[in-house]
């Protein structure tokens, strides 16, 4: 079963430097390879850099930033192969943004053939 | 084994009551889908209902309704073209599928891990827990909580939905996590035994069995002195409610006649309670269970230790946050012959806090009868009236009023 760990935090701060920061999501992400949970993952660029796409009655409409204005942004994610939410939930713990931020882990939908 | 259908109804409704929990948590284990699992329960069950009565009661009928239900699940994935996974499925928890009417094999404190996951919202985790283990009927729940039938309708199907999308785990978490959730396993149980108390006596009597059953699951993982003490003090409410019937008027503890307790059951809770308190580690429960054993120890309602309890009511207050034992502490003053102005002073201050409760009208009710003030008293017996919606409850408030009604006609008279 596959779950998306979907990682916000206000972009603007980040509770240590950010090379240090890289450090430890480069150890984690070892050890979730490692351990054979680790499907894929990403940091994302910062919402400034975020372009909203609509379609409306066949008209293309653009706008810049994220669809909507929260506290905390989406910085990156996870796609962790998982037994269950339990399992999932603690590898997103040890997602470091975890301690400042908050993580979002929602099952990928499976379908039926 | 011949039975009438008549005989076979109670036999068989009493046997649902207790053994449904235990099955429904067997079959959820195995397919992670608790509505799956209650569809094919109950089409196990219709499937009995057509036989027994004409075969008699199964052996094991436990047993037989697994069986019944596991075929209508291997039914199901079939039809689906699933049958891979359920084969898949069955290979890999061959052990959930074993049970025995009286074996140890039991899956119901995993059901209630699963059901008060912190990932589903409180007020779902009790509904899940009252309606999957308590067998509450979701009516009943909407009346219990509060709430409209249609909210927890669709709260229920929404965390069923979840647990089975999200795949919260319907399995007994490994040590570290199981201690972490021990106490929020135990506030669930005993939301369910507050909650159960008030319902009519069948449904009681077996929604409290279940509480203490779960209860010694629970411990049989991890024990504790609280879970003890839960324990206790459950039984010590069970004990005195035993042999009442749906028909009956829920009887005040000054009037209950005390010969008819559970006199075994309360000497089994004190046990409990003693073991619990030896260990030092005092909490809510213990204090809670040692003011129910005075209760149930006290020869008759004279005779209560009322100073002993409300120093225990003190030491509760201290331990937790919540308004009731304050109420509850001025009215055993009040027992214990302290001056009526003194008590209204302190049940006055929760004025605020329990403005919904029907219990802190009736206490004033009580608290103006004895000082005579009827016509104010009658007030207060209408907002008390108007809190409660439990027509047992309502009934019992209606015998207190008239009980002073008659009182006040043979004095004047």
């Amino acid at each position: 079963m596959q779950y998306l760990a979907l990682i916000y935090s206000d972009e603007t701060f980040d509770d240590v430097p950010m090379e240090q920061l890289f450090g430890e999501y480069r150890a984690f992400t070892e050890k979730a390879m490692a351990a054979g949970v680790m499907l894929g993952g990403n940091p994302l660029e910062p919402t400034n850099t975020a372009t909203t796409v609509r379609m409306r009655e066949g008209e293309l409409l653009l706008s810049d930033g994220p669809f909507a204005e929260t506290k905390e942004q989406l910085g990156g994610y996870y796609l962790f192969e998982c037994n269950n939410l339990e399992e999932a939930v603690s590898w997103a713990k040890q997602i470091p943004t975890a301690r400042y931020g908050s993580i979002e882990v929602r099952p990928i939908m499976a379908f039926d053939e | 084994m011949s039975n009438s259908v008549c005989d076979l109804d109670i036999e068989w409704v009493t046997f649902l009551k207790r053994e449904s929990p235990k099955i429904l948590a067997a079959l959820a284990r195995q397919c992670g889908d608790i509505e799956l699992a209650e569809d094919t329960l109950q089409e196990a069950l219709s499937q009995a209902w057509q036989q027994w009565p004409e075969q008699g009661l199964p052996d094991k009928p436990g047993a037989w309704l697994l069986h019944v239900a596991r075929c209508r699940l291997l039914d199901h994935w079939r039809q689906l073209g699933r049958q891979q996974e359920g084969r898949q499925s069955l290979a890999v928890g061959e052990e959930g599928w074993r049970y025995d009417d009286d074996s140890e094999e039991d899956q119901r404190l995993a059901l209630i891990f699963c059901c008060c996951h912190p990932a589903l919202d409180e007020t779902s985790q009790l509904a899940l827990l009252l309606q999957l283990l308590g067998g509450l009927n979701y009516r009943e729940i909407a009346r219990q909580l509060m709430l409209s039938d249609a909210v927890v309708q669709r709260r229920l199907s929404r965390a069923k939905l979840k647990i089975k999308q999200a795949r919260i785990p319907l399995e007994i978490p490994g040590r570290e996590l199981l201690f972490s959730r021990q106490g929020h396993i135990r506030s669930m149980i005993y939301l369910m035994f507050n909650h159960g108390v008030e319902l009519q006596a069948s449904q009681r009597e077996a929604l409290l069995q279940q509480a203490i059953e779960l209860l010694m699951l629970l411990r049989k993982e991890v024990d504790s002195p609280e879970a003890m003490g839960l324990q206790a003090l459950i039984m010590a409410v069970l004990a005195r409610r035993v042999g009442e019937d749906d028909e009956q008027d829920i009887k005040s503890l000054s009037e209950q006649d005390r010969r008819l307790w559970d006199k075994k059951s309360i000497r089994q809770a004190d046990m409990l309670l003693q073991k619990a308190l030896a260990l030092k580690e005092l909490g809510p429960m213990q204090t809670q269970a040692a003011i129910q054993m005075l209760h149930s120890q006290a020869e008759s309602w004279e005779e209560t230790d009322w100073l002993q309890i409300i120093y225990l009511y003190e030491l509760l207050i201290r331990q937790q946050a919540s308004p009731v034992p304050k109420l509850n502490q001025a009215m055993a003053r009040f027992y214990s012959g302290e001056p009526t102005e003194n008590i209204w002073d302190a049940v006055a201050q929760l004025s605020d806090a329990l403005k919904q409760h029907s219990g802190f009208y009736a206490a004033r009710m009580q608290l103006l009868i004895a000082q005579g003030e009827l016509e104010k008293a009658q007030q207060e017996y209408q907002c008390a009236l108007a809190c409660e919606s439990a027509p047992r409850q309502r009934r019992l408030l209606e015998r207190q009023w008239a009980k002073a009604l008659r009182a006040d006609v043979k004095k004047e008279s």
